[in-house]
C-alpha cells in the first residue's frame, strides 16, 4: 500500500500536478551543472526577461520604475524552493514551466548557473556609475 | 520679402521690369509688418501706379500681382500660393512630405521661394512625415505640417497620426483632390481620390475640412490651427482641392491675423477645493504624464510639489519633473497616498489599478481603500470613439475639466493660501523622508546597473550609461522612448529640463522613433543640441529611410541602435502564451526575432549617407565609438552606432 502511494505521488510529481514538483519540496538546491544550466537558460528563453547575466530590470522584486521585464535573479538567486515555485507556478507575468518543458534536473542546472554568476562589481569601481548623482536637488517652497 | 523664385517670373523681377531703369524693387509687406530695407519706388505712369497700388494693398504675403511679358496661359497667382500663406500665418515653419501629385501645386508654392518658410523637408514615407511632425512639436512646442498623397499616402500616414492623436500632439495634414470628378484624368487620379478624404483618419483628428474656395480654405486653416493647438492638442486634416491649388486668381481673399486661443484653466472654485484637500492630506501624491509643455511648467510643478513635499510620479509622457529631485518617485508610491492629484494623466485607471497579463485578467488596486483621487484633466474636453486611446474609465472623486499646465499657477497660489503654518512646519520632516528614499533608490539602481556590466552582449544599463557619458558635456535631448531600455535614463541620468525627454509614441505604434527622432533633431538644428535616440531595431526596420532625411537635411541626431535582434516585447509575449499551454517557450522566438541573417545597421546607415559604426559587440569598444559619433553630430551631421545588446 505504501509503495503504491509513493508511486502515485511520484507520478503526480512528474506530471507537475503537485506543488511544482518534488524538487520544490526541499529548500536545499540539488547539485547542478552550471554550464548545461546556461545552455538551458538560453534555450528556454530565461534571458529574454532576466538577461544573460540574470540582471533583469536591475531591481529585485516588482515595480520601482524598472520597466516591464523580470527582476534581478543573479548573483544571489532566490532560495531554491522559491525559485522552483516561481518556475512551476509563477506569480506576475512569467511563463509557466512544467516538468514537461523543464525537467527538475534542468531547473537545478539553471539554478547552478545562477549561483555561479559572480558578484557584480561595486558601482564605485565603475567610473561611469561612480559619477552618477547621489545628492538630489530640491527644496522646501513657501 | 524679395525671395528668389526658381524659374518663371517673380514679383521682384516683374516690378523691377516696370520700374524706371535701375530703380529699386518694391517689397510688399504683410499688413502690420515692417518693410525691408528695400524702398518703394515712385510710379512713373498711371498704369504703373495702379499696379503698385494693387501690390501694396494686397492682403497677403503672396501679394498677387499682374505679370507682364510672360507666355500666354501662364498661371498667375496660383491658389496654392495663398494656401501656403495661410499655413505660414498660423505658424507652420516646416512641411514634410514624400511627393504626391495631388498636392503638387502646394509643393511648388513652397519650394518656389528659396529661404522662405515653410521649408520643405523631404522624407521617404508618409509614416515618417507624420512621426516627424509629432517629434518636432514635442521638441519645439510648435506645430509642423505634412502633405500626404490622397488615399495611398493617407493610408501610409495613418499609424503616425494615431500616435500623435493618442499623445495629444498637434500636426497639420494636407492632401489634395479634384472634388469635381469631371476634372480627374483616368487612372491614378481616380485611385487617389475619395468622396470623404478624411474618413479613414477621422477617429484621430480634432478637425477636418474639405474647403471649396480660397476663403473657405483660409477659414479652415485658421479654425483648424486654433483647435489643433488648444489642449488637448491633436492632428487636423485639410483637403486642398487641386483646382483651387492650380488655378490662377485675379484677387486673393483677405487673410486675417491668426490669434491662438488660450488654454482652458480649471474652474477656480474647484481649484480652491483641491488646494484644501491637498493641504489636509497626510500623504498627498502627485501623478503626471502629459502634464507640462515647457520648462516653466516643469518649474511650476516643482514648486507645487515642494510646497506640499509631495512625491511626484512621472509616467513619462513628457519630462514633467526632474529625475534628480528628491520628490521624483516611482509608481508604487501611490499605495501610501491618502490623496492623489492626477494632472493630465492619460491613463488614470492604470495609475490606481492594474489588470495583469495573465489568464485571469483580474483587476488589482494599487491604492488603498479610501484614497481620494483628484483629476485635473483636459481629456474631459474631447470625445472618444472608435479608437480606445482613452483607456479604462476610473471614477475620480473630484474630476475637473481643464489643462493642467495652465492651471498649475492658480493651483500653486491656492495651496499657498490654504496652507496653515502647522502644516508648513511639517515639511522639513517630510523632506528628509523623501530624500532618504530617493538616495536609497538610486543606490539600488546603481547596484542593479553594475550586474552584467562587462557582459556580452552588452548590457542595456551599460549602453544607456555609455551614451550619457558621450552626450552630457553638451546640450542634449533624449528623443526616443525609454521603457524598452528599462528607463535606465530616468533612473541614473540627471534629466532636469523639459526638453531632456520627449516621451514615447503615445499609442505604442512601432516605427514612431524613425520619424520622431528626426523631427526632434529638426527642431534643434543649429542650436548645438545633440539629439540622441536609443532606437530599437524592430522600430528602426519600420522606416529606415529616416536616415536618408537626416543626412539630406543635416540633422543633429545620434542614433544608438538597441540591437537585441528581436521585436523583443513580442518574444516575451509569445513565450508566456506557450507556457500557459504547456508548450515549448523557445519556439516563441519563431517570427519574433530578427536573425539569420543578422542586420548590419551600420552598413544600412552608410548606404543612406550617414556616418556609422558597428556592430559593436564588446563593451570596451562602445565608449570610443560613441565619442566619434558625437563628434560627427557636433559637426552638423547625423551618426549611428549599432550596439549588439541584451534584450532589455
Amino acid at each position: 500500500m505504501r509503495t503504491k502511494l509513493l508511486t502515485a505521488l511520484a507520478a503526480l510529481a512528474a506530471s507537475g500536478f503537485l506543488y511544482g514538483s518534488v524538487a520544490a519540496q526541499t529548500n536545499t538546491a540539488p547539485s547542478g551543472d552550471p554550464k548545461h544550466g546556461y545552455a538551458v537558460y538560453v534555450v528556454q528563453g530565461c534571458y529574454e526577461c532576466h538577461g544573460y547575466q540574470g540582471q533583469g530590470n536591475g531591481r529585485r522584486g516588482q515595480g520601482g520604475g524598472g520597466g516591464d521585464v523580470g527582476p534581478i535573479i543573479a548573483p544571489k538567486p532566490p532560495a531554491w524552493a522559491s525559485f522552483v515555485k516561481q518556475v512551476r507556478t509563477p506569480r506576475q507575468i512569467m511563463p509557466t514551466y512544467s516538468t514537461n518543458i523543464l525537467s527538475d534536473k534542468d531547473a537545478a542546472d539553471i539554478y547552478a548557473y545562477l549561483l555561479s554568476i559572480p558578484d557584480a562589481k561595486d558601482p564605485k569601481a565603475i567610473p561611469l556609475l561612480n559619477g552618477v548623482t547621489l545628492t538630489p536637488t530640491g527644496a522646501i517652497a513657501r | 520679402m524679395g525671395k528668389k523664385r526658381s524659374g518663371g517670373v517673380d514679383r521682384r523681377s516683374f516690378l523691377a521690369g516696370i520700374g524706371a531703369a535701375g530703380a529699386a524693387t518694391v517689397a510688399v509687406a504683410k499688413p502690420g509688418e515692417a518693410q525691408t530695407a528695400e524702398k518703394a519706388i515712385a510710379p512713373k505712369s498711371a498704369a504703373e501706379a495702379r499696379l503698385l497700388a494693387q501690390a501694396e494693398t494686397a492682403q497677403t504675403q503672396s501679394a498677387q500681382v499682374q505679370f507682364q511679358s510672360v507666355p500666354e496661359g501662364t498661371v498667375r497667382n496660383p491658389g496654392s500660393d495663398f494656401m501656403i500663406d495661410c499655413m505660414r500665418e498660423v505658424g507652420i515653419e516646416y512641411v514634410a512630405a514624400i511627393p504626391g501629385s495631388t498636392f503638387r501645386g502646394l509643393q511648388e508654392s513652397v519650394i518656389a521661394f528659396e529661404g522662405r518658410k515653410p521649408e520643405w523637408i523631404t522624407v521617404t514615407h508618409e509614416e515618417i512625415s507624420g512621426a516627424m511632425a509629432h517629434g518636432y512639436y514635442k521638441a519645439s512646442g510648435k506645430p509642423m505640417a505634412l502633405m500626404v498623397h490622397n488615399s495611398v499616402g493617407t493610408q501610409h500616414a495613418a499609424m503616425s497620426v494615431y500616435d500623435a492623436w493618442a499623445d495629444r500632439a498637434p500636426m497639420m495634414i494636407l492632401t489634395g483632390n479634384y472634388a469635381d470628378a469631371t476634372q480627374r484624368m483616368a487612372g491614378a487620379e481616380w485611385y487617389h481620390s475619395k468622396v470623404d478624404d478624411a474618413e479613414m483618419l477621422r477617429g484621430m483628428l480634432k478637425y477636418d475640412d474639405q474647403p471649396a474656395s480660397l476663403q473657405h480654405f483660409e477659414e479652415s486653416i485658421m479654425r483648424g490651427a486654433g483647435l489643433m493647438m488648444t489642449p488637448p492638442m491633436g492632428p487636423i486634416f485639410i483637403v486642398a482641392d487641386q483646382k483651387l491649388q492650380e488655378d490662377g486668381f485675379a484677387q486673393f481673399p483677405k487673410m486675417r491675423k491668426f490669434v491662438a486661443p488660450t488654454p482652458p484653466v480649471a474652474d477656480p472654485n474647484a481649484v480652491a477645493q483641491i488646494a484644501k484637500m491637498l493641504v489636509a492630506a497626510k500623504n498627498p501624491v502627485i501623478v503626471v504624464d502629459r502634464s507640462t509643455r515647457s520648462q516653466t511648467d516643469v518649474q511650476n510643478l516643482v514648486k507645487l510639489a515642494e510646497l506640499l513635499q509631495a512625491p511626484v510620479v512621472d509616467k513619462l509622457g513628457r519630462l514633467n519633473f526632474p529625475t534628480n529631485h528628491y520628490l521624483w518617485s516611482p509608481l508604487p508610491v501611490v499605495a501610501s497616498a491618502d490623496v492623489i492629484l492626477a494632472l493630465d494623466v492619460g491613463d488614470l485607471f492604470g495609475t490606481v489599478a492594474e489588470v495583469a497579463d495573465n489568464r485571469a485578467r483580474r483587476t488589482v488596486s494599487r491604492i488603498k481603500d479610501g484614497t481620494t483621487v483628484i483629476a485635473i484633466d483636459s481629456e474631459l474636453l474631447i470625445p472618444g470613439g472608435n479608437y480606445q486611446d482613452k483607456q479604462r474609465f476610473y471614477q475620480a472623486d473630484l474630476p475637473v475639466a481643464g489643462d493642467s499646465a495652465a492651471t498649475l499657477p492658480v493651483l500653486i497660489e491656492a495651496v499657498q493660501r490654504a496652507m496653515p503654518d502647522a502644516r508648513r512646519n511639517e515639511n522639513p520632516q517630510r523632506a528628509e523622508v523623501r530624500k532618504k528614499a530617493w538616495i536609497a533608490r538610486r543606490e539600488l539602481d546603481l547596484k542593479g546597473a553594475a550586474v552584467g556590466w562587462d557582459s556580452v552582449p552588452i548590457s542595456v544599463a551599460r549602453m544607456v550609461m555609455e551614451t550619457y557619458n558621450a552626450i552630457k558635456p553638451y546640450k542634449w535631448a533624449y528623443v526616443s522612448g525609454s521603457s524598452f531600455q528599462n528607463n535606465w535614463a530616468q533612473r541614473l541620468w540627471d534629466m532636469t529640463d523639459h526638453g531632456h525627454y520627449l516621451g514615447s509614441s503615445g499609442a505604442a505604434g512601432v516605427g514612431y522613433t524613425c520619424g520622431a527622432s528626426i523631427g526632434a533633431a529638426l527642431a534643434h538644428k543649429g542650436d548645438g543640441t545633440i539629439c540622441v535616440s536609443i532606437h530599437g531595431d524592430g522600430d528602426f526596420m519600420m522606416g529606415p529611410g529616416f536616415l536618408w532625411s537626416a543626412a539630406h537635411h543635416k540633422l543633429p541626431l545620434l542614433t544608438v541602435v538597441h540591437n537585441n535582434r528581436a521585436w523583443h516585447n513580442e518574444t516575451m509575449f509569445v513565450q508566456v502564451v506557450a507556457g500557459d499551454r504547456d508548450r515549448h517557450p523557445e519556439r516563441g522566438r519563431i517570427g519574433t526575432v530578427i536573425t539569420e541573417p543578422n542586420i548590419d545597421y551600420a552598413k544600412v546607415a552608410q548606404g543612406f549617407g550617414v556616418y556609422a559604426e558597428g556592430p559593436i559587440t564588446q563593451p570596451a569598444q562602445l565608449g570610443p565609438a560613441l565619442q566619434r559619433a558625437v563628434a560627427m553630430v557636433r559637426s552638423g551631421h547625423p551618426a549611428l552606432v549599432d550596439v549588439v545588446s541584451q534584450p532589455r
